[in-house]
């Protein structure tokens, strides 16, 4: 029985071995140039068929109210001293008030002729007292020509005139984007950040902070550099005036509508319950110029995108995904995940049974060999990740089993390859004991 | 006793709960479009988080949808033209899918949709020349004027001057104007026009004939609504006085915005503006005036 084990532990050790090989082969990127598959996979996770199709539908969150934001800093410090009367508790501003690259000239900054505007938006932020704005982590150049990535020290507020009254926090969200009109995609965030010695937080965490700090401080003693989101739903309106989109689903998304969300109009308009403002999170953001405005500006790839893999449109606006990190903090609806060990061991041991399995048929039933062994090998694949889109729509628990179905799809091979090396070693052995018998035969 | 008024208590909690959990169907999460609520016998336009009871109804316009939420906390999205009975929408919200529901209703929807997919909705082109010149008037649903003086304004790449042409819906030119600025002033009550109810506006460049605007249309009110906005219009001034004072004319747009005629809310605001040149906030109440409705957009 010992060795039987230790057999299969042998075969074990040997398929993980393969499989640091082939992660170092295809480090390499030898064959990236011949592989579109894997190259429109690249963003693809199982759980994202989750996210997007199977888990059971999530809930309205009524305490946050998404408004469009105005055109012009006028009418958003109308907006603001509006909604202020409402008495919300949070009221989270999903714009930068600055000129872009600290270009301070009216020609490459036209927003600073509007001194009423701007005047007035200052005083309405100062008024509402419980205004959270955005920020933007950066890197100086010293620190972009180290080979640091994720560490920044130095910030981008709007300006003082408006920051100095308000809460700033950093709206950046880690994508793959270089810079905002890029492709984005986005599942998940940092919490908070060290910035030069100061922890930073995220803009939906410094909001969730001014409306729960209990609930707020219990998500970042979770103590994770990175945490996914827990998408609930989205905020997406579809404009239909062309006859021949009446009738069609133009939805990106299985749940187009999450929160409260009043398109700037019609709140100038007063067109809405007062009360669906009280002691809520106020986000103000772009949902574009109008509800039903199919601008891509600040809209990110989601897991909530019915189209998992390869070429699709944006489906979340910036503000939208915002909401969505807020409603799992105040909800405590977190993504839990597994820890490097548990992943590792979880592979370590499907292996094992699995060798153990196919010794016992290769002893067993040798002429059924390759052909329940290619049976297992599938069977085991597709179980795994129906497990990991079942673990995650059901249980909101991330299992990243993709080196446990890396060594499922490597066993077989790695068996035969294990067993031709035993047998070959086998026959060396036997001829050398044949050589060595012959040889004592002779010289006797 | 005390187990008494225990009871009592858990009693009134309960029905409390019982009262609030029954007390609306649905709540509007988001609403785009002019969509009505008829709760009694009245109509009347959707406000974002007003309440829906059992027994009203939900009228949805072409165009336009609503993001409901049912009591039970689940979303519900109306997009299609129609008039509903809210209780007709809650029946559709009892039960939720399982897993294996949703992985069921996914690979079907996933067989279908693609196959039936019109692949030629999108053009490798883009629009342009429409841009070049853009006249500040209202979308053809609006275009409708109570009074007979309207102000054409316009935003031009292309340079002055420009002509500005009146035709009717036979394309036939009724009154054709040149002009250095980018405003005209037009009257209705020109015998020109006596027999039209719609006209077609068109701006064009002078000097750089390819410029030209999209066609706008201004539109002569009903004889029934005419007399209903009249009525009101009569009262308004009647209030107001008969001086005739900024405060007023801005007053009187305002009027006029209320009641979509926005032709003529942009002559009062032209009048206002030409009553005091140099009031830069009369100028910026206009400007606003076009944002808000979208007569001008932001770039």
């Amino acid at each position: 029985m010992k060795k039987f084990w230790l057999q299969c532990l042998s075969i074990t050790v040997f398929v993980f071995g393969m499989m640091w090989v082939v992660s170092k082969i295809t480090d390499l990127k030898f064959f990236q140039a011949f592989d579109p598959i894997s190259q429109a996979l690249t963003d693809f996770e199982m759980t994202d068929y989750a996210f997007s199709n199977l888990r059971p539908d999530p809930d309205v969150d009524q305490r946050i109210v998404i408004v469009n934001l105005a055109p012009t800093r006028a009418l958003i410090a109308q907006q603001i001293m509006k909604m202020k009367q409402d008495k919300p508790k949070v009221i989270g501003i999903d714009s930068f008030f600055n000129c872009e690259g600290g270009l301070y000239d009216t020609l490459n900054c036209p927003q600073l002729l509007d001194t009423l505007g701007n005047l007035m938006l200052a005083n309405a932020i100062q008024e509402a007292g419980n205004v959270v704005l955005v920020s933007k982590l950066m890197q100086t150049k010293k620190l972009q020509a180290g080979e640091e990535t994720d560490v920044y020290d130095s910030i981008e507020y709007s300006d003082r005139m408006f920051s100095e009254h308000a809460l700033n926090a950093f709206a950046s969200l880690p994508t793959e984007a270089d810079y905002q009109e890029d492709v984005k995609q986005c599942r998940s965030i940092f919490p908070s950040l060290m910035v030069n010695r100061r922890r930073e937080l995220a803009f939906s965490v410094g909001m969730s902070m001014l409306y729960d700090s209990v609930k707020t401080k219990g998500f970042l003693a979770r103590n994770k550099i990175e945490e996914i989101i827990n998408f609930r739903g989205n905020v997406e309106i579809q404009d239909t005036r062309l006859a021949s989109l009446s009738s069609k689903d133009l939805s990106t998304t299985r749940y187009p509508i999450m929160f409260y969300a009043i398109d700037w109009e019609a709140f100038l308009n007063d067109e809405y319950v007062h009360d669906i403002f009280n002691n809520s999170i106020v986000i103000m953001g772009s949902l574009g110029d109008y509800f039903g405005d199919p601008s891509w500006d600040d809209k990110f790839f989601t897991p909530l995108n019915k189209k998992v893999a390869g070429r699709a449109n944006p489906d979340m606006f910036g503000v939208v995904l915002h909401a969505n990190v807020v409603a799992m903090i105040i909800n405590e609806d977190f993504v839990n995940e597994l820890s490097p060990w548990q992943k590792y061991s979880i592979a370590f041991l499907a292996c094992l049974f699995t060798v153990a399995l196919f010794i016992v048929i290769d002893k067993k039933l040798p002429t059924w060999f390759d052909a329940l062994s290619v049976l297992i090998q599938v069977f085991l694949i597709l179980a795994t990740s129906g497990l990991v889109v079942y673990g995650f729509a059901s249980f909101a628990y991330k299992l990243d089993l993709s080196l446990t179905i890396a060594s499922s799809a490597l066993v077989g091979p790695c068996y035969d390859i294990f067993k031709g090396f035993k047998n070959q070693f086998a026959i060396w052995r036997k001829k050398r004991m044949l050589t060595n018998t012959s040889e004592e035969v002779l010289t006797n | 006793m005390k187990k008494g008024r225990f009871l009592a208590l858990v009693g009134l909690f309960m029905l409390n709960t019982i009262v609030h959990g029954q007390d609306y169907a649905f709540r509007i999460l988001a609403n785009k479009g002019a969509n009505e609520i008829k709760s009694g016998d009245t109509w009347q336009p959707v406000k974002t988080g007003a309440s829906l009871k059992l027994g009203d109804e939900l009228r949805v316009t072409e165009n336009a949808s609503i993001g409901l939420v049912h009591s039970s906390g689940k979303p519900l999205e109306v997009k299609k033209a129609d008039t509903y009975k809210v209780a007709d929408l809650a029946s559709k919200m009892s039960g939720g899918s399982s897993v294996l529901n949703k992985y069921t209703d996914f690979i079907l929807s996933s067989n279908s949709a693609e196959a039936k997919k019109n692949r030629l909705s999108a053009t490798g082109a883009v629009h342009r020349g429409l841009e070049d010149i853009k006249v500040y008037l209202p979308e053809n649903q609006n275009a409708e004027i109570f009074g007979n003086i309207a102000f054409v304004n316009w935003e031009a790449k292309g340079g002055a001057p420009y002509v500005v042409s009146f035709k009717n819906m036979f394309d036939e030119e009724l009154v054709k104007m040149e002009t250095p600025e980018t405003s005209v002033r037009v009257d209705l009550s020109d015998p020109k026009f006596a027999n039209e109810t719609a006209i077609l506006v068109e701006v064009k460049s002078k000097a750089d004939g390819k410029s030209k605007s999209e066609q706008h249309l201004i539109k002569k009110l009903s004889q029934g609504r005419h007399e209903s906005i009249r009525k009101s219009y009569v009262e308004l001034n009647n209030e107001l006085g008969t001086e005739t004072t900024e405060l007023n004319k801005l007053i009187q747009a305002a009027f006029f915005e209320q009641n979509k005629l926005f032709i003529d809310a942009i002559t009062a605001y032209e009048e206002v503006i030409k009553m005091a040149p140099d009031n830069t906030s009369y100028k910026e109440s206009f400007e606003e005036f076009l944002l808000r409705n979208k007569l001008k957009v932001v770039k």
